[in-house]
């Protein structure tokens, strides 16, 4: 080996060394300080990862959630027993919290529905809120089994009906616990061919069967309600009680028929056990159609089946003049943020005058739920309910009551 | 061999030599300036950058896939006599001294507050759950101002007031916090100020907007607002801090957050308090000047949701004994109909509106979880609780008292109950952790070879002193090989003052190390010795070294 090569391998050989022996610390502060030295070289910004910056975008409303703004996508029911809808809208705001929002729904059933609605709340130090719509929908295959509790199924009919609106309200909420509504606009039905499985309405029923059937009626429609309140939220509570009346009544502009009104009532409450533990959970409601005289078109009658009614029937599957509805829950709580279960009995009845509305021969059913809920909103309800036809799943988005 | 290579020779070994001294100086257990009273901050941290918590990904990480280093070792942020030095986390405060009741009182202000005269908002906050504002007052001042929820006046207010004071006491660092009574009628809006519409739009405030906010806040009978005003923190706003990991733009950031004690210590301080929101968006990290360079300062920025209330009411039932998901209590509850039965369902509650769901006699510190698992409590040890455990057993009855007034509750009842649940829940505190593992503290050995120690446990009268006393096993200590080599006989007394057996060096620069154990049936763990060891200087013998080490069961409490 030449003196050359000699020194080149032990500059190596010291090189190495000193490379591969941390420098020695002479206290405490040294080695933590030499550390931090290390650290310094390599350091680096925080990085989000591809969920957080997912979740953070979730969390500003785009996708699914959060308060729609421009354009969302949107979900919901264009009319009952017409399916989940899902469609596109564009939401406008104006000064700090009033919206116009334009939207459009199709439904699984085929059902549309166009609208656009103004809203803008909290007036007169929050107590007044407005709103107004109009729309256009389109329901292609309601059912209709007749008249009564005694109806059979299989005398189903489908109807189809198109109804063009302009409505306006304005909520008053004078205390915190009642709420004033008062309602009104114009309506414009017309009656089509039904379509889907079963036959159109007018190869089954006569206007003798099915009031008003072929009518294509214009109404002006008024409506004032009240609501005693003292639920922690309309869209999920597991105390308090709602307490709420309302008259509506309609005045045709254009069609057969007279003015005619509904009466109705519903008394909700929520009673916790042990902490919400359990929660029981009662309602009863009435609709009733207020005059003996007052013709009323079938496709506006008093309806119970399926829904958040009678949910071990066909939807709308039960139609009269008047009708009563008793549901009873036991609700406890897997999980107190977002998960809820549910046994329920629902019991109710149609009838051709009010005097009908009595506890016999009441529809039944039973069945077991599960809600996905958030603390002010249900999300997601599903429940499987058994009746003397059958058994039914509901899957709704919306508290049962 | 020529010349040239004799040299290069000599610089062969040369070189090895040092390389073996370097290693002989890595191995050395203690340092001349052990045990460390301050975490060094050597860096310049002037690019660390600000990064944004997404709560609901922190809320998902924690719950469903725990993060962190999953060993559970012992904390690596304390020095070698098991303490928690001061650092931009932590300052040492009760235990370590006296803490004055004026200082208990005072808490982190380093002012009387806002000054009084008219107010300028500049900035709204009404997202959130507790709405408030951002103002200036007439000394130009900037304050974040908060209410109470206007059916529980006093109620979030007071117990943030509350817990500030106590977690400064406890040595994290914390804002500024004052109560303030606001006329709404002093309140200007600032030509810049802003707010954001539901619909996330930026815009300028207007005298409505504010209107809107303090509508949803309680109002006191002469028409003012008690306000929570906590001055805008020192320094540069970087995000806050996470409870496990370390953030990876600050150079003196080394420790895992979930190996940090005073971190892990949390898990008690919570316990006590009540803090059951513990998440990174409670957390703030501000750069600030200090010593000429810049460091990172990290904040426990927002303590309120403490004792039995939240924001806007008093807390939920379950709140303080599950976490918000637990898939074993969601299965056995939804399979029994709700029949699983848990502790909250049955623990019985004084409800004042002020001070809400809080109580001492069924509170089990050990069972306590807050909502969410936090990384750092997870890997707290029996001995990162016996040191959190200390310092709340240092609050003594009169000190409780005097934090609790800090929340200015107009009712006294409410007052003198949460004073009394903390006080009750401070014993439980003391009596679980305490006697947990072995409760030798303080020790100290003088010139003459008198060991004295003292018993946390016995101390804090959460148990009697042991009874088959203690006994010491001394070691002469080689710092440089880290071998012990016994000396003299065991030594015994039943009290916590022995002498040194016949050996004992006293050389300067000698180390030795004792033993300790307490003999006490009824706590085998006790039995488990603390290790201490001593460093001779000129005239004394020094403390440097104190191992707490226990049985294997305990190591994951």
């Amino acid at each position: 080996m030449t003196d050359s090569a000699f020194r080149r391998m032990t500059c190596a050989l010291v090189l190495a060394s000193a490379w591969s022996i941390p420098a020695s610390a002479q206290s405490r502060t040294d080695e933590i300080a030499k550390q931090q030295e290390a650290k310094a070289q390599a350091a680096a910004p925080e990085t989000p990862n591809r969920m957080e910056v997912f979740l953070d975008q979730v969390e500003q409303g785009k996708f699914l959630l959060g308060v729609p703004r421009g354009w969302y996508f949107a979900m919901g029911s264009v009319y009952p027993g017409g399916g989940l809808a899902g469609g596109a809208g564009y939401r406008h705001y104006i000064g700090y919290d009033s919206f116009v929002d334009s939207s459009a729904l199709l439904s699984l059933k085929g059902y549309k529905r166009v609208r656009v609605r103004g809203f803008t709340p909290n007036h007169v130090n929050g107590r007044v809120d407005l709103e107004g719509s109009i729309a256009w929908l389109d329901a292609t295959q309601v059912a209709f089994y007749g008249l009564g509790n005694a109806s059979r199924t299989e005398d189903r009919a489908n109807f189809r009906i198109q109804r063009s609106y302009i409505e306006g309200a304005a909520v008053v909420r004078p205390v915190r616990w009642l709420g004033l509504r008062l309602d009104g606009g114009i309506d414009d039905y017309t009656q089509k061919v039904g379509t889907g499985a079963s036959p159109s309405i007018e190869q089954a029923f006569t206007p003798q069967t099915a009031p008003l059937l072929g009518d294509d009626p214009l109404y002006l429609r008024g409506q004032v309600s009240a609501a005693a309140y003292w639920l922690a939220s309309p869209g999920y509570s597991r105390n308090g009680g709602l307490y709420s009346v309302a008259y509506e009544e309609f005045n045709p502009i254009r069609g057969s028929g007279g003015t005619f009104g509904f009466v109705r009532t519903q008394l909700v409450q929520h009673v916790p056990v042990q902490r919400e533990t359990w929660v029981i959970s009662l309602r009863a409601g009435t609709e009733s159609v207020v005059r003996k005289s007052d013709v009323v078109p079938y496709f506006l009658m008093p309806t119970l089946g399926s829904g958040d009614t009678l949910r071990g029937y066909e939807n709308q599957r039960f139609r009269d003049r008047h009708s009563l509805l008793l549901t009873s829950e036991l609700r406890w709580f897997p999980n107190r943020v977002g998960l809820d279960m549910a046994l329920f009995v629902d019991m109710g009845k149609v009838a051709p005058f009010r005097s009908g509305l009595t506890l016999n021969d009441l529809k039944t059913d039973y069945g077991i739920g599960v809600r996905f809920h958030t603390p002010g909103a249900t999300a997601l309800r599903v429940d499987v309910a058994r009746g003397d036809e059958g058994m039914r799943l509901v899957i709704a988005g919306g508290p049962a009551f | 061999m020529s010349n040239r290579l004799r040299i290069v020779g000599r610089v062969i070994v040369a070189a090895f030599v040092a390389a073996a001294v370097a290693v002989s100086a890595a191995d050395q257990k203690f340092y001349d300036d052990d045990p460390i009273p301050r975490e060094p901050e050597t860096q310049d941290a002037s690019k660390t950058q600000s990064w944004k918590n997404v709560l609901s990904y922190d809320l998902i990480q924690n719950l469903f896939a725990p993060p962190g280093d999953p060993r559970l070792i012992r904390a690596q942020n304390v020095n070698t006599i098991d303490e928690v030095p001061d650092s931009s986390w932590f300052t040492n405060r009760i235990l370590a001294r006296e803490v004055s009741i004026q200082e208990a009182t005072r808490g982190p202000a380093t002012s009387p507050g806002p000054a009084a005269g008219p107010m300028t908002v500049t900035r709204a906050k009404p997202e959130g759950i507790s709405p408030g504002f951002v103002v200036q007052d007439s000394a130009g001042v900037t304050w974040f101002v908060q209410f109470d929820a206007a059916r529980y006046p006093e109620a979030a207010t007071g117990a943030a007031m509350v817990a500030n004071r106590i977690f400064h006491l406890l040595g994290y660092w914390q804002p500024e916090y004052h109560l303030a009574d606001l006329q709404p009628e002093m309140l200007t809006i600032g030509p810049n100020a802003t707010t954001e519409t539901p619909s996330g739009k930026i815009r300028r405030l207007d005298r409505a907007d504010l209107e809107k906010l303090l509508g949803r806040a309680a109002r006191q009978q002469d028409g003012t607002y008690r306000m929570l005003a906590s001055r805008a923190i020192p320094g540069r706003v970087i995000g806050g801090f996470r409870y496990y990991g370390t953030r990876p733009d600050d150079p003196n950031d080394l420790v895992p957050h979930e190996h940090r004690r005073e971190l892990r210590a949390l898990k008690v301080f919570g316990a006590w308090t009540n803090l059951v929101d513990m998440k990174a968006g409670n957390t703030l990290d501000t750069l600030i000047q200090e010593s000429g360079r810049s460091v990172v300062r990290h904040y426990l920025q927002d303590v309120g949701s403490t004792f039995g209330t939240g924001a806007l009411a008093p807390r939920e039932w379950d709140e303080g004994y599950e976490y918000l998901y637990e898939g074993d209590a969601v299965w056995k509850r939804l399979v029994t109909l709700g029949f699983y039965r848990r502790p909250w369902q049955s623990v019985p509650y004084t409800e004042y509106r002020s001070v809400g769901r809080f109580e001492g006699d069924e509170f089990d510190p050990t069972t306590w979880k807050p909502r969410v698992p936090t990384a750092a409590f997870l890997h707290a040890r029996s001995d990162d609780n016996f040191w959190a455990a200390r310092r709340v057993m240092a609050f003594s009855d009169e000190l409780i008292r005097t934090v609790v007034a800090a929340g200015r509750f107009s009712d006294a009842a409410a007052e003198r109950y949460l004073a009394d649940v903390l006080i009750k829940r401070r014993d439980r505190i003391g009596r679980a952790y305490l006697t947990a593992i072995n409760p030798v503290v303080d020790a100290a050995l003088d010139q003459a070879g008198i060991l004295t120690f003292g018993n946390a446990a016995v101390e804090a009268e959460v148990a009697t002193a042991p009874a088959g006393g203690y006994r010491a096993h001394w070691y002469v200590f080689d710092n440089a090989s880290g071998e012990s080599r016994p000396f003299g006989a065991v030594t015994a007394t039943a009290a916590g003052r022995m002498t040194a057996p016949m050996g004992l060096p006293n050389r300067q620069g000698e180390f030795i190390r004792i033993d300790i154990e307490a003999v006490d049936p009824p706590h085998p763990s006790w039995t488990v010795p603390i290790r201490v060891y001593f460093r001779r200087t000129t005239d004394a013998w020094k403390l440097v070294g104190l191992e707490r080490s226990l049985a294997e069961s305990q190591k994951s409490e």
